[in-house]
């Protein structure tokens, strides 16, 4: 186990590495900081200053070298736009992010694995149908259109919520509900054949024919085991919702970091965007490594088979 | 147990939803207003009042800070922290202070604070955003207590407009606490003091009671960056905020039709053209009869009734009515699809194709589409392509850009002084008119002490620049607030700031 977690953080050093080599080259092919950040009368001489400041005069190797030097030592980089130091300007944005992804797990579970699981049990009924066009409706409809239509109805017309901003749990509804439609949607339909295949295997019908209790059956046996089919998908979930919170932090108003980067990649902030990517490669990264861990605690198959091919 | 927890679920929502309603802001006592919150689409660089360089820093800062002088919502320069001023001679500016202004802190305001703000603005080791703009300046000399004059390293009649973004800061306190304390902790004159400031959440301020130009309304003001439109709508039909920004031609009807809301469009003082990418060696963009021909073809008053429903004013090339040396005498280029052709074959156009940039998700982009097949209409190849907002500014400053490219100049850039330089001027980083002889009329007329003679030397600018049409001229943008009816006397600025000194409860 041990040497499977020393080889995997091996493995992810190679890819966070091999991120900010893309990062670091594209975002400097994308143009200019500095039309950004100087008023437009500027003049030549004030250009030369600031590139000069900036470190911009140097070749490209050069300043890829610096700053890989420079993250060793902890130090990603000042933000030319905000004049302050990156890490600051991302711990300040990162509780806000955390806290709606947490929620919109949240939201994902308690509607994901109720649904699919009802879902399966009513298979071919009414019910189920009415599940699964919810489900999809969910997966097709645009966070976009979706947040928006959340806010018209709850916010501005039944006034429940309010329409943007943080402050307070009643702000978390709206923006929680809209990140979280996509993923719970997923959930549905995932758990819902997964469901399905456990429950049509033996032990299911053994346990039935030995009189063990629906709830039992259902909870204990079935949902134990299509559980662990969708761990994955769960687990890089929680890492698209803290990534892919863009849009609905743009529509929110929420101040975390999905906005942040929109803002930074506009302004050519380069040491924000590339803190930001590795910061969210990282997490992929590391969600990633806590998953196949938990499945082999839940699943200890997967670890002997893994052991086994050695 | 699934209906359970639905019926537990349904419940929970319920009761959160029936939690009062704390955001909305409370309107109580006479004439004060308790609490108002303004929403603008991006949020300020800073509170540090000299590293704001956009319109929306200088609304946040404008709320804490003043300067020496301050424009009128119609654009004209006038004394703010200076009572007045004048030119002695070529390049010294003389201003009179106000007496009996103080700091949010108590530290009072005089000359000593005008020298230390303005060398503080030249410390370019400081890297402040705006210092770009102020190195015309060479020093500061203190006549008296509340005299000082400022010198200029050229004659330049545009120094009092320049200074309005130049807040004055306290000098004790920031040689006290440092820069850094200050960036965070800033602390000025104007009618709001400090108090929060969460990163793309919120600016929140307190009313300053001693206010040099008298107590204000509001006593605790809030700004909100809310970056979509449909939400920050949302926002004020709610009424969470009560004042919004940059709302879309398509929203304005819809929204002039609600009872509770004021839609305020206005004239503002951005300028939009399409320029001639002059710096490339093409003889068909050097010829001026193909721009002129350019010019006939395009029906700037059918692009500004049709497709921005009159939000948009024509002006005659690229001086506004408020400028030094505007000529009301000269007509902006008539439609005039004859006269486009004839100036075509004039010029030689063997059916060469063009290109006509324009930034990606710029709302302008149906104008230039309208533009496009305009001049397609007389015979000329053209093909609209979009560029990413920075790419497009670099190519225009290496000079590399299209032959055609759309542009705008506004907000603080509001004089002749101003948009001939930045828009046109040669070696100037958004400009593709590099004409020295435009250059010297300009430096002679912003020079000039006499404002006869520099009202003509202006005049005669934009005769020129009319003439030798280096862009397809377009028009004045418009802009729009919608407001809160429960509130009255508030006027929108040419320059967009939102400054709420004067603003009222609607009884």
């Amino acid at each position: 186990m041990f040497h499977y977690i020393l080889k995997r953080l091996l493995q992810s050093l190679i890819v966070l590495l091999g991120v900010l080599v893309i990062v670091f080259f594209t975002l400097r092919l994308s143009g200019n900081p500095i039309d950004v950040l100087l008023p437009p009368g500027a003049s030549e001489e004030m250009v030369e200053i600031y590139t000069e400041q900036l470190g911009l005069d140097k070749s490209l190797v050069a300043q890829f070298g610096i700053y890989l030097k420079n993250i060793f030592q902890g130090d990603f980089g000042t933000s030319y736009y905000y004049k302050e130091a990156v890490t600051g300007v991302i711990f300040e944005r990162l509780p806000a992010t955390i806290q709606l992804t947490l929620f919109s797990f949240l939201f994902t579970l308690i509607i994901g694995i109720p649904a699919g699981v009802y879902s399966a049990l009513k298979s071919g009924k009414a019910s189920d149908y009415i599940v699964r066009i919810f489900a999809l409706i969910g997966q097709c409809m645009p966070v976009f259109w979706a947040g928006l239509l959340l806010i018209i109805v709850f916010a501005v017309q039944l006034n429940l919520f309010p329409t943007q901003g943080t402050g307070s749990f009643r702000h978390l509804v709206l923006p929680s509900i809209t990140l979280g439609l996509y993923s719970a949607a997923t959930t549905v339909r995932l758990l819902r054949s997964s469901m399905l295949e456990v429950l049509s295997k033996d032990y299911i019908q053994v346990a039935t024919s030995k009189g063990l209790s629906k709830r039992k059956i259902v909870w204990k046996h079935a949902f134990k085991n299509a559980v662990t089919a969708i761990l994955t998908v769960l687990g890089i979930q929680v890492a698209g919702l803290l990534a892919g919170s863009m849009i609905v932090e743009t529509v929110f108003s929420w101040p975390g970091i999905g906005r942040l980067v929109v803002q930074s990649i506009n302004n050519r902030d380069f040491a924000v965007v590339q803190a930001v990517v590795i910061l969210i490669a990282s997490i992929y990264v590391v969600i990633n490594l806590l998953v196949d861990i938990l499945y082999s605690i839940i699943n200890p198959r997967v670890r002997l088979m893994k052991g086994s091919s050695k | 147990m699934l209906k359970k927890f639905l019926i537990f679920a349904f419940v929970c929502m319920f009761l959160i939803g029936c939690s009062s309603n704390e955001s909305d802001a409370e309107k109580t006592g006479s004439d004060e207003i308790e609490s108002f919150t303004f929403a603008l689409p991006i949020d300020t660089q800073a509170i540090e009042p000299f590293n704001g360089t956009s319109t929306t820093s200088a609304t946040v800062i404008y709320q804490m800070f003043n300067a020496l002088t301050r424009t009128s919502p119609e654009g004209e320069v006038q004394g703010d922290l200076a009572e007045s001023f004048e030119r002695i001679d070529e390049l010294t500016w003389q201003f009179k202070l106000r007496e009996n202004v103080a700091f949010h802190n108590g530290e009072e305001f005089n000359a000593e604070t005008v020298k230390y703000s303005v060398e503080r603005m030249l410390d370019t080791s400081k890297q402040f955003g705006l210092t770009s703009d102020y190195l015309f300046i060479d020093s500061v000399e203190i006549v008296d207590d509340y005299t000082v004059n400022i010198i200029t390293k050229e004659p330049n009649n545009g120094t009092p407009l320049s200074l309005i973004y130049l807040s004055m800061v306290p000098k004790e306190y920031i040689e006290e606490n440092g820069d850094e304390y200050f960036a965070e902790n800033p602390i000025g004159t104007g009618p709001f003091k400090f108090q929060e400031y969460a990163k793309d959440a919120h600016v929140k301020y307190e009313r300053y009671d001693d206010y040099f130009k008298g107590k204000v309304n509001i006593k605790e003001l809030t700004f909100k960056p809310i970056p979509e439109e449909s939400s920050r709508i949302a926002a004020l039909e709610s009424g969470e905020v009560d004042l919004i920004t940059d709302v879309s031609i398509n929203q304005l009807n819809r929204l002039e039709q609600a009872e509770n809301l004021v839609v305020e469009s206005f004239p503002t003082t951005r300028v939009s053209y399409i320029g001639f990418n002059m710096r490339k060696d093409s003889e068909l963009i050097q010829n001026e009869s193909f721009r002129k021909a350019l010019n006939y073809a395009v029906n700037v008053d059918s692009i500004i009734e049709n497709l921005l429903e009159g939000n948009g004013e024509t002006i005659p090339a690229i001086f506004l009515s408020h400028f030094n040396g505007y000529n009301s005498g000269i007509e902006p280029y008539a439609y005039d699809v004859e006269k486009a052709k004839e100036l075509l074959e004039e010029s030689g156009y063997d059916g060469e194709s063009l290109e006509l940039a324009i930034a990606a998700n710029t709302k302008q982009l149906p104008v230039v589409e309208a533009v496009a097949d305009m001049i397609r209409e007389i015979g000329v190849n053209v093909e609209v392509v979009q560029k990413e907002n920075v790419l497009m500014r670099e190519e225009v400053a290496a000079g590399t850009i299209s032959d055609l490219y759309f542009f705008n100049i506004g907000g603080a850039y509001n004089s002749s002084e101003l948009m001939s330089r930045i828009g046109f001027g040669s070696v100037q980083r958004y400009s593709t008119f590099f004409n020295s002889e435009m250059d010297e009329l300009r430096v002679a007329a912003n020079s000039e002490m006499d404002e006869e003679k520099s009202e003509q030397l202006w005049q005669d600018y934009q005769n020129n620049i009319y003439d030798i049409a280096p862009a397809i001229f377009l028009y004045q943008e418009y802009a729009s607030n919608v407001l809160s009816s429960a509130y009255t006397n508030y006027t929108p600025r040419g320059d967009e700031l939102i400054l709420l000194e004067d603003i009222e409860k609607n009884e």
